[in-house]
């Protein structure tokens, strides 16, 4: 037997911040890859700390839905599972590259293997690039079109910005939008002068982060001018300084997310034989992306 | 009535081990088959005479079936957990008492045609036959609030997938979202007809995360519990400080957030495994085995003020505002707010009491005070 463990922050304040986690579960529970499939958190139940006990596999795949390598990936988690010889250095990382590690649960007896956060997969490109379409609502959405990926920044950890160059790296390379530019909330290039760092009439912006909450519904559309204020609401496309913004909100919620999950634990071994198939058919319309605002905390409180 | 033809070939494919089972025992030597349970034994049958023997003990060939070749899971919190939704013995244990020991095969099959009910905090379980008319032995359950124990099923909103008790779970009755999912505020209002063994231990996994499996545990004797000062020096980040909570404010703690007003499980852990805290643990159905995430996040909030010094104010009060004061915090440690009427001028947390005291006491900085101790 072989169990998915998604692991993921939630929220004491938001009942929000988990609903991504629960639909890429559900996408994947509904493929039948796993015999078990649980969620898993740091602020809501089960915790992390309780989560491997209520699985019956002996296999346990966890896969942290998080953005990139740093606190949360290489401490928090690791040590609330129990995984006691873990180490960062098993993962053999430059800071985007972790795939996997197995160990031992020691409270469980259960073989654990602990992959790499779903921010920095290669797959996750993909994803940012159909949250591009979707919120263009174009399939082929590029010609013409501006894409900014954007990210926290560095006040966490220095990863945090690897992982958004990283994809954004990667979607330049392709050619396939007019311009790729990476954007930050608290470090140059700023997110605040989105107009400045493109020549593109349509900017789509895209931003690197699990779950709608404090910052992708609130801070980013005020401080990009969709709106005065958050509560209000915003247009998509918004006007501003004479380009159009496209924005919806955090990437984690659209729906192929559930795909690179299912990558991380094949990544790692596990047997999905064509559940990956069965995600991508269905993930147009897994989770509806909206930009409606949602008030709340989101991950950070 | 007859021996389904499958659950004898079953049965006989499994009888080359032997088996023993909630009191039926069957055993094969050279062919020849015995068979027992607690009213009868038979010996030196053929797989003929072994059927027409089976017959009259029909009971305990389904309940083996049902245990053996559904639910499965030999030594799993899910089997343990749904034999205890109807009272069979439960093997696990860790010391056999008069509920583990449980209740025989004829005495469960009466109770399973009427269904049995059981309580898990808030939740009523009933267990019963898919068949009431003609039971195979085959167990489906049901699911509600407790406080719906007498409802009509018409008058609930009823459901089917477990995942949909992630929406029942999320907020209370007035609409405010449940971060502690074993508060003691989950709404009423809904049923679960028809679960199978695994989907009802899937939908308490959603209503109630990890309660099966440390009930499991403790019931064999193997809860693991982190006291109080483990689970404080294992955070690091913004939850570092939060070893620095004095001693004496753990008890606080624990008296403000793990009483059983507050959440359904029991606390087991204590300061440490030689220092128990004053307050008592709580009476609640689930062992608490650390404290959880809620509370560490409050203990980093109280380590904070608890690093402030202490001074001494003087401030001009009349007894009965004082007595106020009292009053304004038990209505609102006591979540009283919404039952205090409007005009009950009476009561010292009444609205217009607070906004008077507010408005005689008060100056732009909050309550009028000086401080004495400079």
């Amino acid at each position: 037997m072989q169990a998915l463990v998604i692991a993921a922050h939630g929220s004491h304040l938001n009942p929000d911040a988990s609903d991504p986690t629960y639909a890429h579960a559900d996408t994947i529970r509904e493929t039948g890859a796993f015999d078990e499939v649980r969620e898993a958190f740091w602020k809501e139940e089960p915790h992390f700390r309780e989560v491997i006990r209520t699985l019956e596999a002996d296999e346990v795949f966890v896969v942290p839905l998080f953005i990139s390598e740093g606190y949360f990936t290489e401490q928090v988690i690791p040590r609330e599972l129990r995984l006691k010889d873990w180490d960062p250095e098993k993962w053999d990382s430059d800071g985007t590259s972790a795939s996997q590690a197995t160990l031992e649960a020691d409270d469980v007896g259960k073989t654990i293997h602990y992959c790499g956060p779903v921010g920095t997969h290669d797959a996750m490109t993909d994803v940012i690039v159909q949250r591009a379409e979707t919120a263009m609502e174009d399939p082929d959405v590029g010609d013409g079109v501006g894409l900014a990926v954007v990210g926290h920044g560095t006040d966490r950890n220095e990863n945090s910005a690897k992982a958004i160059e990283y994809h954004t790296e990667r979607i330049g390379e392709r050619d396939r939008f007019d311009e790729a530019k990476a954007l930050f909330m608290d470090e140059e290039p700023e997110v605040d002068d989105v107009t400045d760092y493109f020549e593109s009439d349509d900017i789509v912006v895209v931003p690197l982060f699990i779950a709608d909450g404090y910052h992708t519904q609130e801070d980013i559309p005020e401080d990009m001018g969709l709106t005065e204020d958050y509560r209000l609401g915003w247009d998509v496309p918004a006007e501003v300084d004479g380009y159009r913004i496209w924005y919806t909100g955090a990437v984690g919620t659209e729906g192929l997310m559930a795909d690179v999950v299912l990558e991380r634990a094949a990544d790692a071994g596990a047997d999905i034989g064509d559940a990956r198939k069965a995600v991508r058919d269905r993930t147009d319309t897994t989770v509806e992306s909206s930009h409606e605002p949602s008030a709340g905390a989101g991950m950070g409180d | 009535m007859t021996v389904a033809t499958d659950d004898l070939e079953t049965l006989l494919a499994r009888t080359s081990d032997g088996i023993t089972f909630d009191g039926l025992r069957i055993e094969t030597v050279d062919g020849e088959y015995t068979l027992e349970t607690p009213d009868n034994e038979w010996h030196g049958l053929d797989e003929a005479a072994l059927e027409d023997a089976l017959e009259t003990c029909e009971e305990y060939l389904t309940n083996w079936r049902y245990w053996q070749e559904t639910v499965g899971g030999e030594g799993t919190a899910r089997r343990s957990f749904l034999r205890r939704c109807e009272h069979a013995p439960l093997p696990d244990a860790e010391e056999q008492t008069t509920t583990t020991e449980g209740l025989a095969v004829p005495a469960r099959y009466d109770a399973l045609r009427d269904g049995i009910d059981r309580q898990w905090g808030q939740l009523s379980i009933t267990a019963r036959f898919v068949d009431v008319d003609a039971p195979d032995g085959e167990r489906v359950y049901d699911l509600w609030h407790v406080d719906d124990a007498d409802s009509d099923l018409t008058d609930l909103e009823v459901y089917d997938d477990p995942r949909d008790a992630r929406e029942i779970a999320t907020d209370d009755g007035d609409g405010r979202y449940r971060p502690l999912k074993t508060a003691p505020t989950l709404v009423s209002g809904w049923a679960f007809t028809g679960l199978s063994g695994a989907e009802l231990v899937e939908t308490i996994g959603f209503l109630y995360p990890a309660t099966i499996a440390n009930w499991h545990r403790e019931l064999r004797g193997n809860l693991d519990i982190d006291h109080w000062t483990e689970t404080a020096e294992r955070q690091t980040g913004i939850y570092d400080v939060i070893d620095d909570l004095p001693r004496e404010a753990v008890d606080w703690m624990a008296e403000a957030c793990c009483a059983d007003s507050q959440c359904l499980r029991r606390r087991e852990w204590e300061y440490d495994e030689d220092d128990t805290l004053d307050v008592d643990g709580g009476d609640g159905p689930f062992p608490c085995r650390e404290p959880c995430s809620l509370v560490i996040a409050a203990a980093r909030k109280w380590a904070i003020l608890e690093s402030e010094e202490e001074h001494t104010y003087e401030l001009e009060l009349t007894t009965s505002e004082l007595n106020q004061l009292t009053d304004l915090i038990d209505a609102v440690a006591d979540g009283r707010l919404d039952e205090i009427r409007e005009a009950d001028v009476n009561d010292g947390a009444n609205r217009y009491r607070a906004r008077y005291l507010r408005a005689k006491r008060f100056d732009e900085d909050g309550l009028e005070t000086t401080q004495v101790d400079e």
